[in-house]
Order: structure tokens, then C-alpha cells, then sequence
């Protein structure tokens, strides 16, 4: 009987307090990659500054659609008051994002899913971080050759997030603008280090004229250097990559990789959550907001600006 | 002897003639090399690069990790266990040796180190499995997510790099023309083979997987040769994971992500039976060296990788069929 009673105490208090602080999870696409670390640092900053309950989730790959829609809609039920989430998968979360957005508001970042009832959209603008990428990849060849020319390839972390297909557009769209860069091969790979790896060397041993290799996503991208470095190839072959790890800094400082682009995903979590605490309290969004992305180099790594961002504090405790 | 028996294996209700299965088990062996030097043949007419030197070093580089998992694997399958935690296991010594050299531990210590938290693994997996009674495919799934589990938790996904440069020129070596990652298989390769073919733990193995409760009745001490099993299994594991660490310059959980796998996919096209008491050593190595050079073949061939992965797929199901149909009576 007093047991019961206690229970019941419990009970009163916890809901008393989960009533007072809105609780909004962020749902990243795998939460054992750094770059989901970074995001999912900014949403808990974000529930500091606000005080508010950020639980921080995700599946632990991205190849894990169900799962990560498993994350969501348990998200949903246990009450959340509005959701972030970064999409693995463009037609498989659309249907369940849709569903969540009846109860709540969704804020979508990073990555799209095919829904309409989402608040807002929060990412890099991925096309345009292609475009970047490989504008500076062919600018480079055309310093190396003398012209913009010669064979370049492209190899791709996975398939299905909609935010490689739009880098992997944006690539092909500045590949396309030049009659003379011909792009003989697009590998996709399984979201492994080792599968990059091998794809790449095998890239080096089929194309030997190979002048340039555009990689789309930070773990791919180690593959690829790994694999330049380990063949001799670095700097013969020159290779522009997606987002940034120490070891992706270095082979920038080594000169194994030309360049990074960067996105902000600390500004993405943490803005994802100050969002969806403005859409919990009623306010309009915009339909899509660019959190930018940036071309680091060589020559820019160690300005202040950039170093921010390859370096961002990841210490928030919530 | 019969020469017929060779083809069609014992006639039902017939004990196979011991000569007989050893000729059957080599001739299998042989099939599966032919099959290998019949793809390699067609791939070097098909493309010009694929017999280079630096193709093949490339193709026994990535073939040797598997081979050596699968090698674990074999052992396993032949107690009729199977060790599904074996990706996870890669993934996680690869951040304990990277996390050790990283804090400057010398490499040996930290590769000792780290092989025995493998033996340590395998170990937990034999008790589960011996003392717990639960089905072996059961106590490593559980390590498959136990396993990558940890390695998140000791490394928060963060990729571990800034290994010594040692370490890392391991994995690109090579010693009289082959890589040191294939002498790596061949230093699994040999005793493995001994255990397996000379002596008592190898007949022990052998018949645990035959038959379990005949050989407790025969006195054969079925916890330690299963303990054994896994903890080889385990074992080979980490060496892989300390040599992917090396090749990959970096420790990460992800590492060896579902190969497991390919560790079963290769011993089973090297002619290992599912239900025990059938494998060697070759097999399983052959086994691996098809699916890398599959993998390789394609990508030098410019094959789309969806395709590639439809073709492994049905490279793996025409090999075990045309294995079983031999093996059937008639």
C-alpha cells in the first residue's frame, strides 16, 4: 500500500517536471560517427542554453533505415515535444516523418526524407558543396596540366542519403560544364573505410591516367587518402573530399588531399533544436534554411575561422 | 579402393573409407582452385591491368583479412558452431591496439595486449556457450553487438589515428615480392593446418562437430576444445583488427562491419559444412580470395556495383551447389 502510494508520488513529481521543460530528441543517421557527434554536441548545447531536455539518438548506421524509424517513432511516444532528425534514407523516413509531423513538429536537418509535413529543412546546401568540391578538384587539374582536362572519378560513400546523391549532382554538374574532363568511373561503396579503400586503389590500378577523385563523405574520404598515400599517388592523382577528422587534417597538411569541404554540423544540431523550440511555441519557419559549407585547403587550415569549425569543442554535458 | 567412391562419396549407409574422404576433401580443395585460377585467367584477358603486379599485391592485400577471419571461422563451423560476433571483434581490437600506440605504448605490448582481450572474448563466448548452454549462434550475435558496443564506448566514434609510422608501414610491406599482409595468412595458415590435421585437439574438433554426445561417451573433452574454437576464432579476429588498424592507419568500431559474413560466405565456398566436421584450411583461404578477386574483377572491369554485389551473390550459391551435387550420393 505504501509502496503504491510512493509510486504514485513518483509519478506526479516526474510528470510535473517533464511538464514544465519541453523535451525535443535529435535523431541523428548513425550516433558512432563523429560527424553525428559534432551535431548531436550542438543540439545538447542548444538544450543547456534553453534548458530544455534534449535526448540525443540514433540508429548506429546508416545503412539502418528501420532502425532508425524504430528511433523515431519511439521518440514520438515517449512523449517528445518536438523532434530533429537527420533522414538515412529520402523515401524511407518519408512516410514516418509524415506520420510523427500529425503529433509534432519535425524538424528535418542535414538530410531531406520525401515528406511534406515537416516544420523546416536545416542543411548544407549538398549540391552546392558538390559544385564547390569539384570546381576547386578541376580548377586544380587545370593549375597541375595546364587545361581543364583528363579523367576523374568519383567515389561514393553509399547509396541512398539523399545528401551524397545531391554532392554526387552537384560533382557531376561542374564535370559536365567541361567538354574535356571526362568522368570515367562512380564507385559506390557499403559505408566502410576498407570498401573505399580497395575501390580507390582499384580505381588507381584500372585508370592509370586517373587526374583527379572526388569522395563524398568523411569515412569514404580516409579511404581514399589511405589509399593515394599507400600507392604513391598523392598529389599525382589530386582528391577533394566531404567533411573533416584529424586524420583528414593531416592528409590535407601532408598534401595526400587537396581539399575538404566542410559543412557546419554543430550549427546544424544546434539550430535544429532553437527551431524546433520556435515551431513547439507556435512560430512560423522557413521552408529551408543553408547552414553553408566551406572549402578548406592547405592554405586556409590554419585560419581562425576555419580552425573553429574543424575543431569544435565537443564538451557539452547535459 | 573403389574409384567411383571418390566421385560419389560413400554409398548411403556406407562409413566412408578414411583414404577415400581425405582424396575427396583435397579434390574439393582442387575444384575450388581451379575456379580461382579460371576467374583469375578470364580477368587477365578481360583487362589488361588485372594480371599487373601491383594488382595482384592489391588483390592478396584484401583478400588476406578475410582469409584469415575465415580461417577462425572454419574452426568454428567445424565444432557445427558458428561465431557471428567476428566483425565486431575486428572492429574493436582495431580501437584497443590504435587507443594503446595512440597513449604510446611500445607496438608490441600493445599488439600482445590486444590480442589477448581477443582470447578474452573468445573465452566469454565458450562459457555462454558450454557452461550458459546457449546456442552458439545466439551467444555471438550477442557478441556482435556487445562487441561494437564496447569499441563505441572506449573510443566515443571518434576514429583513432596518428599511429606510428612502424606500425602502418606493416601493412604495406612486403617481403620477397608478397605482401606481408599474405605472410600474415600463411603464418595463420600453417598452424592451423598442423592443429586441424596432427593433432589429438584436431580430432577432437573433428569429432565434436560429428557428433557431440558420441564424443562426450568417447571421452573426448568437448568445454576445452570448444573453448578452444572460439577463443582461435576471437583470436584471429583481433589479429585482423590490429592488421586492418595498420592498413587503414586508424582504429574505428566500424571496422570489419559485417564480416562475419564474409568470414562464413568464404568457408562455405571453400567447402566447409554448416553442420560441422567438415573444413580445412585451404578452403576457406580460397574461399576469401574468390571474393576479393570477384570484388576486383569487377571494379577493373568498370562493372556498376550494384552488380557487383547481384554476382558475388550468385558466385556464392553456384560454388555451395555444385559442391553439395558432387557430394550427393547417387
Amino acid at each position: 500500500m505504501k509502496f503504491k502510494f510512493l509510486l504514485i508520488i513518483t509519478a506526479l513529481i516526474m510528470g510535473s517536471f517533464s511538464a514544465k521543460a519541453e523535451k525535443i530528441p535529435v535523431i541523428v543517421k548513425d550516433s558512432t560517427s563523429p560527424f553525428w557527434q559534432i551535431v548531436l554536441d550542438g543540439g545538447c548545447t542548444a538544450g543547456v542554453e534553453l534548458g530544455i531536455e534534449v535526448p540525443l539518438l540514433g540508429p548506429t548506421s546508416e545503412a539502418d533505415i528501420a532502425g532508425q524509424i524504430n528511433v523515431l517513432e519511439d521518440a514520438v511516444n515517449s512523449g517528445a515535444d518536438a523532434i530533429v532528425i537527420a533522414a538515412t534514407s529520402f523515401e524511407g523516413l518519408g512516410g514516418p516523418i509524415d506520420e510523427a509531423a500529425k503529433t509534432v513538429p519535425v524538424i528535418v536537418i542535414d538530410s531531406i526524407a520525401d515528406s511534406k509535413n515537416h516544420s523546416t529543412f536545416m542543411t548544407t546546401n549538398n549540391v552546392e558543396g558538390g559544385r564547390m568540391g569539384c570546381q576547386y578538384l578541376v580548377d586544380i587539374i587545370a593549375e597541375k596540366h595546364g587545361a581543364p582536362e583528363g579523367e576523374v572519378a568519383i567515389v561514393n560513400y553509399g547509396a541512398g542519403p539523399s545528401s551524397l546523391r545531391d554532392r554526387i549532382q552537384g560533382c557531376n554538374e561542374i564535370f559536365d560544364a567541361y567538354p574535356d574532363i571526362k568522368l570515367v568511373a562512380t564507385k559506390i561503396g557499403d559505408f566502410t573505410t576498407t570498401r573505399q579503400l580497395n575501390d580507390t586503389l582499384d580505381l588507381i590500378t584500372t585508370f592509370p591516367n586517373l587526374r583527379g577523385i572526388f569522395d563524398d563523405a568523411l569515412f569514404g574520404g580516409l579511404g581514399t587518402g589511405q589509399a593515394l598515400s599507400e600507392t604513391g599517388k598523392a598529389g599525382e592523382i589530386l582528391a577533394v573530399t566531404f567533411d573533416s577528422s584529424d586524420e583528414l587534417i593531416n592528409m590535407i597538411n601532408e598534401g595526400t588531399l587537396q581539399g575538404l569541404i566542410i559543412q557546419d554540423p554543430w550549427g546544424m544540431g544546434n539550430m535544429g533544436v532553437k527551431s524546433a523550440l520556435d515551431a513547439v511555441n507556435g512560430k512560423s519557419l522557413p521552408a529551408f534554411t543553408d547552414t553553408g559549407a566551406t572549402l578548406v585547403t592547405k592554405a586556409n587550415i590554419n585560419d581562425a575561422a576555419i580552425d573553429a569549425k574543424l575543431n569544435p569543442s565537443l564538451d557539452c554535458k547535459p | 579402393m573403389n574409384f567411383l567412391e571418390i566421385i560419389t562419396g560413400p554409398k548411403e549407409g556406407n562409413v566412408a573409407d578414411p583414404r577415400i574422404a581425405k582424396i575427396r576433401k583435397n579434390l574439393n580443395n582442387l575444384g575450388v582452385f581451379f575456379l580461382v585460377a579460371i576467374i583469375w585467367i578470364t580477368l587477365s584477358i578481360a583487362s589488361p591491368h588485372f594480371g599487373t603486379q601491383s594488382n595482384i599485391t592489391n588483390v592478396m592485400r584484401q583478400s588476406s583479412l578475410w582469409s584469415i577471419i575465415a580461417i577462425g571461422q572454419t574452426v568454428v563451423l567445424i565444432t557445427a558452431g558458428i561465431d557471428l560476433s567476428i566483425g565486431s571483434v575486428v572492429g574493436l581490437a582495431s580501437c584497443i591496439v590504435a587507443i594503446m600506440l595512440n597513449k604510446g605504448y611500445p607496438i608490441s605490448v600493445s599488439i600482445i595486449v590486444t590480442c589477448l582481450s581477443g582470447l578474452g572474448v573468445g573465452a566469454i563466448h565458450a562459457f555462454g556457450i558450454t557452461k550458459g548452454k546457449l546456442p552458439p549462434f545466439i551467444m555471438t550475435l550477442a557478441g556482435l553487438t556487445t562487441w561494437f558496443g564496447v569499441a563505441l564506448l572506449l573510443t566515443g566514434a571518434m576514429p583513432i589515428g596518428n599511429l606510428p609510422a612502424d606500425f602502418k608501414a606493416f601493412s604495406r610491406g612486403s617481403v620477397i615480392g608478397i605482401p606481408n599482409l599474405f605472410w600474415c595468412v600463411i603464418g595463420v595458415m600453417i598452424p592451423t593446418y598442423i592443429i586441424l590435421n596432427h593433432t589429438r585437439l584436431g580430432n577432437h574438433l573433428y569429432a565434436v562437430g560429428s557428433n557431440r554426445s558420441g564424443a562426450e561417451l568417447n571421452a573426448v573433452p568437448v568445454t576445452r576444445t570448444i573453448f578452444f574454437a572460439y577463443m582461435y576464432s576471437s583470436l584471429l579476429a583481433s589479429i585482423v583488427g590490429i592488421l586492418v588498424a595498420a592498413r587503414l592507419s586508424l582504429g574505428i568500431a566500424s571496422n570489419g562491419f559485417t564480416w562475419e559474413l564474409q568470414a562464413v560466405a568464404s568457408s562455405v565456398i571453400g567447402g566447409t559444412s554448416l553442420f560441422g566436421a567438415v573444413g580445412g584450411v585451404f578452403g576457406p583461404v580460397l574461399g576469401a580470395t574468390i571474393l576479393s578477386t570477384i570484388n576486383n574483377g569487377a571494379n577493373l572491369l568498370n562493372f556498376h556495383p550494384y552488380w557487383q554485389r547481384i554476382l558475388t551473390g550468385v558466385i556464392i550459391v553456384a560454388v555451395v551447389f555444385f559442391d553439395q551435387l558432387k557430394n550427393r550420393t547417387k
